[in-house]
Formats: structure tokens, C-alpha cells, sequence
């Protein structure tokens, strides 16, 4: 029985079958998402948790074709062991003989780095970064250049920006671009250009006829008080930017005041006239952050395809050389 | 030479490629050499008009539709110039018919100038996508001969090697194909892979292909290799013209 079923396993005609089917599932559940899209909203990149997560008769193709792929790649597997060792066993040397095996390896691991991108992969929403450092874990992110450049008909072409990545004492850089991210741990962590221009980094606001330039957060003081600019709001339904104000005075309530951006909107903030008059911008950077612990098993899999189509290659090379 | 006068050249070498391919219909029933310099003067002429578009765009130019019809059909006649040796009729005027058909519908869209987007300037994309086009062209090849060995019973053995060669090059151009396809992916997207038509389709023809190599390992299912082609080639079409046509994809053309 264990010998029959091991037999069935490792049978060519099995993976032929199987090969042809999750083809055919593939084909309807494209389909089916096409189609009939409202099981799949929500659905995004390579994730496959979503079908675990929402199971749903709907995924029926997906439940077969995983099951599928695991035959699949057991059956792969044991083929390749079986050739490898009848070749080794009949002492073949000749390394072209192998190409195709590797393939097969190089398929195993592509199928598990589908698996664990597939159920580990997550995706933060996109932030900013701009001339000031923006924490990231263990790490600061800070721009330190941009550049770009466009098409005669004002469609952007490049956009180059230099990221600083601090760690601890050590500052290292990489460009950021479109088809350029910024990676971190062997490309597991990977930052994606979103999009690129001038962002607010502070304010100018006039207090007893001084102006004073404060990055958001930051703080000045007003006859004893400290007065944070905690906030900027630019919302399409107001007509102009308002800086939120917040003083704070010891052994008192902390109070909170909206100045409008403009001469005529000044406010009393802690008994002294406070006029928003400008907002600082600097370049930035939006960004999109994506990990995936699947990236290092993935590249396996591209050099184990590489070694293994080269060899195939060499040896057709040498098929067609022996019949000329 | 500004842009402009290079699209208008490259136009220009359409319209004459095109004529010369026409004729085709005449000369590629005649003998092997004649037929090889009508397909060899066509070859050449699309390739001094893709040129041009290159150079008007100073990239690859494959950014639009005219210009991906037009660049499969230039992969369709070089097959055909690298199976100008065989004999069979309806094989070469299959595979020429595929190619002058995307020739022809290329005529139908715009043909000005575009820029490509700035997630096409890589280098990854550079090579995955002619790649994918010479594997099309050869499953086409495949499919030629799938048909031709239903019609012509003593060119069999012929065609069977054709197919299988179709089959065989074009899965191996194919796998390094969707390498570099998942390399730009992971570039531009952050992903290898995407619950996107163009890419699961992508990955169902490489699923079928792969299998249909190893039909050599199952004999009752030999005969059934001129099937398969035909199966192929038209899993294929739905993977090149399909996605962008009848069911959305990020990646339309």
C-alpha cells in the first residue's frame, strides 16, 4: 500500500496531470476574480492569507490549486531525487545532465517562497520622509537630495532621491527611485517611491512684531508660557492653512488655539498678538513600505533557475553541435 | 534628427515593411531562397523602423500598442526566417498569418509618439519583454506545426520536432522571461507576484508548458502533443491579448 502510494507520487503521469490542472484552476480563478470581483475586494499583491481569512465557497479553485501545488511539489521532489540518484548511481559525471533536476529544485523553492510571501508578506501605509530624520525602527531615515528630471512633454522621466539610513553611529545612503527602492535586512524590508515633492516641515509665526521659525513640535515661548506648534491643517475645505497652537503653563490646563495663515487672522495666544505668516517646505519623499521574508528564498530560487536553464542551454548547445 | 522626424521615418518603414511582407503571401510559396530574402529586406525594414522609435524616445520602444503588435510580428517572421528550411505550406503560412495578422491590427492604433512611463525604465523590463515576445513566436511555431501535421500526414515526424522545439525553447526563454519579470516586480511593485491577469496568466502558461515537455514521459499522451499546441498558442493569445482586451489588468498595454 505505502510502496503503491509512494509509487503514484513520484509518477511522472502524476505531475503531468497535476501540472495541467492547477494550469486550468489558475485560468478560473482569474476568471472568476474578473468576473464575479465582489468575494475578492481586499484581495492585494501576493497574499493568500485573504483566502484563509475570508474562507468562502467562491475560493474553491484556490483551495484545490494550493492542494494542487503541494502534490505538485512533492511530486516534483521525488522525481528529481529518483533521477538524480538512478544518474549518480549509473555514475554519470557529466554535470549538463543535471540542469533539469536543478529546475526542479529551483520550482520547490519558488513554490515555498510563494507560501511565505504569500502568508507572511505586510504592507505599512505610505509616510514622509523629509530633510529632518524620520524614525523607522531601529533605524532614522532622512532625504539628503532630489533630483529629477522629465520628457519634453512634462511627463516625469527619473526622480533620484539620496536616503541617509542611520543606525546607531553608523550612516549609510541609497538612492530612491522609481524601480529603485530603498532595501533593508537582504531586501526583506523594502521601501517604494509613492511619490515625490515639497512637503511642510514647519511655520513662521510673528509674535510682538519677531518672527520665529518653528518646525511642527517644536516650541517657543510666550510670556512664561510654551507654546507648541502641534499641528497643520490643509485640508481642501478650508481656505487657508491653520496652525494649531498649544500652551502649556505650569500648574495650569494646557490651551489650544487655531491661527489662520494671514495678516488679518491674527489671534491672542497667552496675551501677545500671534500672526501665522508663512509655512516651510523642504523636499520629500513619500514612501510605501513592504516586508517580505520571502525575498531571500525567492532569489534562491532565480540562482538555482539560472544554474539550471545555463546547463540545460549547454547541453542542447552540444546536442546541436553532435548532430552538425 | 528630432523625435518627430524619427517617429514619421519609423511610420514611413511600417508601410513599407508591410508591403514587402504582403508580397510575402506570393513568394513564400516559392522556393527557400527567395521567400528567405523577401522575409530578411521585411525584417530588416522593421528593424530600422523600431530603431527609429528608439532612438525618438531614446528607449526601448515598446510603450504602447502599434508598437507591441508591431514588435511580436517582427518576432513572428524571425521565427520564420529560423524555420525557413522547412517545407511544409501550412506551416510557414500559419506562423507568417499570425504575424501579418498583428501587423495588420497594428495599423489600427495610434502610432505617435509616446514616452515610456517611468516604472518601464528598467533594465528588467528591457529583457522581459522581447524575451516574452521571441517565446510567443515560437509557441506560434508550435502551433503551425500542430496544424500542419493534422494536414500534411507525411511531414509528421517534421512537425512533431517542431513542436517540440517550440515548446521546448520557448519554456526555457520563457522561465528566465518571467525571472526578470518577477525581478522588475519586486523592483517597481514589491511583489514577485500579483493576483493580476497578465501575471496568473503568465504563470498558467508556464505551468502548461512545463507540462507539456514532459508529455514525452506518458506515451498514450505523445500523439496529443499537436492538440497541446494548439491549446498553447491560444492560452497564450488570451495571456497577450486577452488581458488587455476582455479582463482588466494593471498590466494592459
Amino acid at each position: 500500500m505505502l510502496t503503491r502510494g509512494y509509487d503514484l507520487l513520484k509518477s511522472t503521469k502524476l505531475g503531468i496531470v497535476v501540472g495541467f490542472a492547477t494550469a486550468g484552476l489558475l485560468m478560473i480563478g482569474s476568471l472568476q476574480m474578473n468576473f464575479y470581483p465582489a468575494p475578492y475586494a481586499g484581495l492585494a499583491g501576493e497574499d493568500i492569507r485573504f483566502f484563509f481569512d475570508k474562507p468562502s465557497l467562491a475560493h474553491w479553485w484556490f483551495y484545490l490549486l494550493f492542494l494542487g501545488l503541494g502534490i505538485y511539489g512533492i511530486n516534483a521532489f521525488l522525481c528529481t531525487l529518483d533521477s538524480v540518484l538512478v544518474r549518480l548511481r549509473a555514475g554519470a559525471t557529466n554535470l549538463t545532465l543535471y540542469g533539469g533536476s536543478i529546475c526542479h529544485l529551483a520550482f520547490l523553492v519558488t513554490l515555498l517562497a510563494h507560501l511565505v510571501g504569500g502568508l507572511y508578506t505586510t504592507q505599512e501605509k505610505p509616510f514622509t520622509i523629509g530633510e529632518s530624520p524620520t524614525p523607522f525602527k531601529d533605524v532614522e531615515l532622512r532625504l539628503a537630495g532630489l533630483e529629477t528630471t522629465q520628457y519634453p512633454n512634462g511627463m516625469p522621466k527619473e526622480v533620484r532621491a539620496v536616503i541617509k539610513i542611520k543606525k546607531g553611529d553608523k550612516e549609510t545612503e541609497q538612492i530612491l527611485g522609481y524601480n529603485h527602492p530603498v532595501t533593508l535586512d537582504h531586501g526583506k524590508e523594502e521601501f517604494l517611491l509613492k511619490d515625490y515633492g515639497e512637503a511642510p516641515q514647519g511655520v513662521v509665526l510673528r509674535v510682538a512684531e519677531r518672527s520665529h521659525h518653528l518646525a511642527l513640535k517644536e516650541s517657543l515661548n510666550i510670556n512664561g508660557a510654551n507654546v507648541q506648534a502641534a499641528g497643520l491643517f490643509m485640508h481642501p475645505s478650508l481656505q487657508r492653512p491653520v496652525v494649531r497652537l498649544v500652551a502649556n503653563k505650569e500648574g495650569e490646563n494646557p490651551r489650544q488655539v487655531y491661527v489662520t495663515l494671514g495678516e488679518t487672522s491674527s489671534k491672542v495666544v497667552e496675551g501677545a498678538q500671534v500672526f501665522f505668516e508663512d509655512i516651510k517646505v523642504s523636499q520629500a519623499v513619500a514612501v510605501g513600505l513592504k516586508e517580505n521574508p520571502s525575498v531571500p528564498l525567492a532569489l534562491g530560487a532565480v540562482l538555482l533557475f539560472c544554474v539550471g536553464v545555463v546547463l540545460v542551454i549547454v547541453r542542447l548547445i552540444k546536442r546541436i553541435a553532435h548532430q552538425f | 534628427m528630432d523625435a518627430k522626424s524619427l517617429i514619421n521615418l519609423s511610420i514611413l518603414g511600417y508601410w513599407v515593411s508591410f508591403g514587402v511582407y504582403t508580397s510575402f503571401w506570393y513568394f513564400g510559396l516559392g522556393e527557400r531562397s527567395t521567400r528567405g530574402k523577401v522575409l530578411m529586406t521585411g525584417l530588416a525594414l522593421q528593424l530600422l523602423s523600431l530603431m527609429c522609435r528608439g532612438m525618438a524616445i531614446e528607449y526601448l520602444p515598446l510603450t504602447n500598442k502599434f508598437e507591441s503588435f508591431y514588435a511580436f510580428s517582427f518576432a513572428a517572421f524571425l521565427v520564420l526566417l529560423w524555420t525557413n528550411r522547412v517545407e511544409s505550406l501550412l506551416y510557414r503560412l500559419t506562423l507568417f498569418g499570425v504575424g501579418y495578422g498583428f501587423l495588420t491590427a497594428a495599423a489600427f492604433w495610434p502610432k505617435g509618439l509616446s514616452y515610456p512611463p517611468p516604472l518601464m525604465l528598467t533594465i528588467w523590463y528591457v529583457l522581459h519583454v522581447p524575451l516574452s515576445f521571441m517565446c510567443y513566436a515560437l509557441w506560434t511555431s508550435s502551433l503551425a506545426a500542430g496544424i500542419a501535421y493534422f494536414r500534411s500526414p507525411d511531414r509528421r515526424q517534421e512537425m512533431v520536432e517542431l513542436i517540440d522545439n517550440g515548446f521546448m525553447y520557448g519554456l526555457l526563454g520563457f522561465s528566465v522571461s518571467m525571472l526578470f519579470g518577477g525581478l522588475w516586480g519586486y523592483v517597481a511593485w514589491g511583489d514577485y507576484f500579483l493576483w493580476d491577469a497578465k501575471v496568473v496568466w503568465s504563470v498558467v502558461l508556464w505551468l502548461f508548458y512545463s507540462a507539456c515537455i514532459h508529455v514525452d514521459h506518458w506515451p498514450r499522451l505523445k500523439g496529443y502533443k499537436p492538440h497541446l499546441a494548439v491549446a498553447g498558442f491560444l492560452i497564450m493569445f488570451f495571456t497577450y491579448v486577452g488581458t488587455s482586451f476582455f479582463i482588466s489588468s494593471s498590466h494592459r498595454f
